[in-house]
């Protein structure tokens, strides 16, 4: 797949799977690569990313002794999620012409 | 390979960037091995299912500049589209404004041609129906005046031709307005098509 298209995928990935419940790195990835191929240094500039354009926050919770980093989607983040479906509406379109199932 | 081995090795990957960023990178890190531990995993396999810590810390380095995809591509592009748009249109005046008053021309001047046929049918009509009644009526008057039988029966049969071209012309103009109005209203719904069909979409 195209890095770029991939980079793109992922930043949606990432938030789709934090429009449900507030999540942490590990969770993050088991629940993405029922979908797409991701590492855990590949999640991390992402969350980077995501932060910095306030798509997500980022808090910090106790578990078991030690501290684990939370991330919460952000209405922006929500946003995105909707503006990625509308474009990929026309995109599945092409894809079915494409196919040919029209 | 142990999770501060791992830990040691990463923060020594990640001396070119400012330590609070190198120390959250490492605290990530960090989290993932712990987490990947409470699942179940030794701590040597947690660690060996990571990137190694050069590769890791590449991703990162590589991927840190970055913006997020949707910053990149959409706001500015579509807002750059909308004012290249409006620079061509009034740049390109001078090209699209003559071609554009041309096409309405053209238009017009399809829509002139088919009613004046029309409009010659009728008149055609007019005219034979007129000239055949005025030839029957005056014929008994030519024959009464001018005593000249045969001159007057001519003047009736020219009179009665006069009225069959007017029957014929009846049908002409009945069939041409029709049809004429049917095309020419396809004809404008054909441009409506090519001009607005992205409004109507």
């Amino acid at each position: 797949m195209d890095t770029q298209l991939k980079r793109g995928l992922l930043e949606v990935c990432v938030l789709a799977a934090l429009r449900k419940e507030d999540s942490y790195g590990y969770q993050i990835i088991k629940d993405v690569s029922s979908a797409i191929e991701i590492s855990e240094s590949t999640l991390y500039p992402i969350l980077k990313r995501l932060e910095t354009a306030k798509l997500l926050t980022v808090y910090s919770v106790e578990h078991s002794g030690r501290l684990r980093k939370y991330y919460k989607i952000t209405s922006r983040g929500i946003d995105r999620i909707v503006d990625f479906l509308d474009e990929w509406k026309d995109i599945m379109t092409v894809y079915d012409f494409i196919n040919g199932d029209k | 390979m142990t999770k501060n081995e791992y830990l040691k090795k990463l923060e020594r990957e990640l001396t070119k960037i400012p330590k609070s960023e190198a120390a959250k990178c490492i605290a990530y890190y960090n989290e993932i091995i712990e987490d990947t531990i409470e699942s179940g995993l030794s701590e040597q396999a947690a660690v060996s299912k990571l990137d190694t810590p050069f590769s890791a810390a590449q991703k990162f380095l590589n991927e840190r500049s970055y913006p997020v995809n949707s910053e990149i591509s959409e706001k500015p592009a579509k807002s750059k589209t909308n004012n290249l748009y409006v620079l061509f249109l009034i740049l390109g005046f001078p090209l699209w404004f003559p071609l554009y008053i041309t096409f309405y021309t053209l238009v017009f001047t399809v829509f002139v041609i088919i009613w004046s046929l029309i409009i010659t049918f009728y008149a055609l009509l007019i005219a034979f129906s007129v000239s055949g009644v005025a030839c029957i009526l005056y014929s008994p008057i030519h024959i009464i005046l001018n005593n000249n039988i045969y001159l007057g029966i001519a003047i009736i049969g020219a009179g009665l031709i006069f009225i069959a071209l007017a029957m014929i012309m009846s049908v002409f103009a009945k069939s041409s307005s029709k049809g004429l109005s049917i095309v020419s209203m396809k004809f404008l719904k054909g441009i409506k098509f090519t001009f607005f069909k992205r409004e109507a979409a």
